[in-house]
């Protein structure tokens, strides 16, 4: 059956049909409220011939309506209130039948028809008068109570569409957070490189948070260092940066109360500071401008913050470590470097020369000491002993060992006496080092043809002389330590008559300072009656019991370099 | 391509609107926007030629009802031209011929304003 056999009331009720079939096809496809109602209020008013129509929009809260969407002239612009018990029966009211309804029919209405579904009352579609001055038709009003209840199923569906989409949203935002953070962890993990590091931090804010105004400030050994900043235009200075690690909670809103307090937070726009403290670590602070996009912080944002701040310290601060354990590293490294050149500066072996026996060692507590000897034998098998111990330790006292080692070595070849080449030495060593380096000094020269000692003392423990049948004697006669000051005096020489089984002991005071538990030192007349027990042995023996000695008194406990030679007449 | 197009032109003092396509709930904004736009210029003088409305839907014919009373509140007017037979027949069926002069062409459409 085609239209133009039709009536034109079957044309009529078949168009309604094919309205309703159409605005439920576009309805179910439609999540869009606006677009919704839109087509309520056009599908209404094409199909009943009016001119004006409103969406009234029920708050809730409020109790009262109104006119979300319109189209047409009408005058109502209040919130007004509707008794709701008169559509309790049917949807529709129609203005004529209820003078309840006037205060909102007197706008340009003529009827009402509640938009609601089983759950929720949205509120009202609103409709003028028919242009053609009829009354609105059961059937026509059927067809509208259709429409308007196809709505509002439209409108809660959309609602819950939107609701579903913005927290589909939220987890989509939350999953990229996470991404963001384990893509972080990873690149922060990858590089040793701090730069690097300050990059991704850097980016991450701008890209992730929208946040291009933000500093990060790290304190290594209890100072303050800006680590990486972006957009503030000014660096704040160390007692700014100090005094931001005293904030007391984790996350500051910066208001006038903080402002006062650190005003440079003001100056550079800085809203938000987050703390930071990694277990056991030194703390960080991370100030933040606000977000590019006007939105603010939301707890979600602050925890990610933290997360990325975390990381970002950690990062940094494994690559402060990395550093250290290097730089340790190549110290080490350098000293055992040093410890073997310093080795190599002490005598190979012990020379052989007519009449005397020799025993000489170096035992040093540190890598490196301060500790020498030397052993040096000329041309006419005449044999020059030295000892020395110079003030300090490490590094700068085996530094000023090695010079005195290679000026001793410079001059031997030389016919110079040793009171010439004491004054000769200090005054080198007096102008190469600083004050309150010294050393002291002691050396001797054994003639074996007529077994005489020539020594001078240049303010060094005494050696001892032990003869049998005397008490031991001190040979501490020279001049002061070389280094205190310009020789303006020359040094002292002495001489002595040695005689077969004499013994001489050189020591370091690592010897004689060396501690018991009761910090009692072990002292000279323990070495003494140490090698006066001894006189029948050779030099190797005696010293190594001397050693064994200490050893046991200071329970292995060096806190010093130990050097001895001993050596024996025969 | 879209569904649903406008083209304007104006004949003397009257703005003809050629509309095209399928003017239903998804296309009616357009119309609507249109309106809405020569309204506010004063442009009240309307001829909408529909030789090339191919279908109008209930929401179609809403966007008429939505403006009319602005327009010849300014001493304006629309006049419908140039329907096909089908779409005609909706026009028809819900009465507008009683409200708007719905003429066979645009000549006759824009003589009316005289």
């Amino acid at each position: 059956m085609s239209l133009s056999n039709a009536t034109d009331d079957e044309k009529k009720s078949r168009f309604g049909l094919r309205t309703l079939l159409d605005t439920s096809r576009l309805l179910i496809e439609s999540h869009d409220v606006d677009f919704v109602l839109n087509n309520l209020l056009l599908i209404s008013m094409g199909k009943l011939m009016v001119n004006r129509a409103a969406i009234l929009w029920f708050h809730p809260k409020k109790n009262t309506y109104s006119v979300l969407k319109s189209k047409g002239r009408h005058t109502l612009s209040a919130e007004v209130t509707i008794r709701r018990d008169l559509f309790k029966k049917q949807s529709t009211a129609l203005c004529a039948e209820h003078q309840e309804l006037d205060h909102v029919c007197k706008h340009g209405f003529e009827m009402l028809i509640a938009i609601q579904n089983s759950e929720r009352h949205f509120g009202f579609l609103a409709l003028g008068p028919k242009m053609d001055g009829t009354e609105p038709g059961s059937e026509e009003i059927e067809v509208l109570e259709s429409l308007v209840f196809m709505s509002g199923i439209a409108i809660s569906n959309s609602e819950l569409v939107s609701e579903l989409r913005a927290t589909n949203r939220k987890l989509d935002y939350k999953i990229q957070e996470l991404f963001t953070l384990f893509d972080l962890s990873k690149s922060f993990n990858a590089s040793i490189d701090r730069e690097e590091i300050k990059r991704i931090f850097k980016f991450t804010l701008l890209g992730q948070l929208f946040v291009r105004r933000f500093f990060l400030i790290i304190q290594r050994r209890g100072e303050p260092h800006l680590v990486s900043q972006n957009g503030l235009g000014t660096t704040p200075d160390r007692q700014q940066m100090q005094d931001l690690f005293a904030v007391e909670r984790n996350i500051v809103m910066v208001d006038d109360d903080i402002r006062k307090k650190h005003p440079f937070l003001e100056q550079v726009q800085i809203h938000l500071l987050l703390k930071l403290n990694s277990d056991g670590q030194e703390p960080a602070v991370i100030g933040l401008g606000k977000r590019a996009n006007g939105v603010d912080f939301e707890q979600t944002d602050l925890n990610f913050l933290i997360s990325l701040g975390n990381l970002a310290l950690m990062s940094i601060q494994k690559t402060y470590l990395l550093e250290d354990q290097i730089e340790k590293e190549r110290m080490e490294e350098e000293l055992s470097i040093a410890r073997s050149i310093q080795k190599r500066l002490f005598p190979d072996n012990t020379p052989e020369v007519p009449n005397l026996q020799i025993a000489a060692t170096n035992i040093p507590s540190y890598q490196v000491g301060g500790d020498y000897y030397d052993l040096i034998r000329d041309d006419d098998q005449n044999l020059t002993m030295a000892i020395a111990d110079v003030t300090g330790k490490g590094v700068p006292a085996s530094l000023l060992m090695a010079n005195l080692q290679s000026v001793l070595h410079v001059l031997q070849p030389f016919d110079i006496s040793l009171v010439d080449a004491t004054g000769q030495i200090n005054s080198l060593i007096y102008q190469n080092t600083p004050s309150d380096k010294f050393i002291s000094f002691f050396w001797a020269r054994f003639f074996h043809h007529n077994r005489t000692l020539r020594f001078v003392n240049a303010g060094h423990n005494p050696p001892l002389l032990f003869r049998k049948g005397s008490e031991p004697r001190k040979l501490s006669d020279g001049g002061i330590l070389l280094g205190a000051m310009p020789t303006l005096m020359p040094y002292k020489e002495m001489v002595v008559q040695l005689q077969k089984d004499d013994i001489i002991v050189m020591y370091t005071d690592g010897v004689t300072e060396a501690m018991n538990s009761e910090e009692e030192e072990f002292d000279e007349p323990r070495l003494i009656s140490c090698v006066e027990s001894r006189m029948d042995q050779l030099p190797e023996e005696i010293m190594e019991d001397i050693i064994s000695e200490v050893t046991t008194y200071c329970d292995n406990h060096f806190t010093d370099d130990l050097t001895l030679i001993v050596c024996k007449v025969c | 391509m879209s569904k649903f197009e406008i083209r304007k032109r104006s004949k003397s003092e009257v703005t003809i609107l050629d509309i095209y396509g399928e003017l239903d709930a998804h296309t009616a904004p357009i119309l609507e926007k249109e309106l809405q736009q020569l309204i506010e210029n004063k442009f009240v003088h309307i001829v909408v030629n529909g030789s090339g409305l191919e279908y109008i839907s209930s929401a179609g014919l809403g966007v008429f009802m939505a403006y009319i009373e602005d327009i010849r509140s300014q001493d304006g007017d629309i006049k419908i031209s140039s329907l096909k037979p089908k779409v005609f027949n909706v026009f028809d069926l819900l009465g507008f011929p009683t409200l708007y002069d719905i003429v066979e062409n645009e000549e006759k459409a824009v003589d009316r304003f005289k």
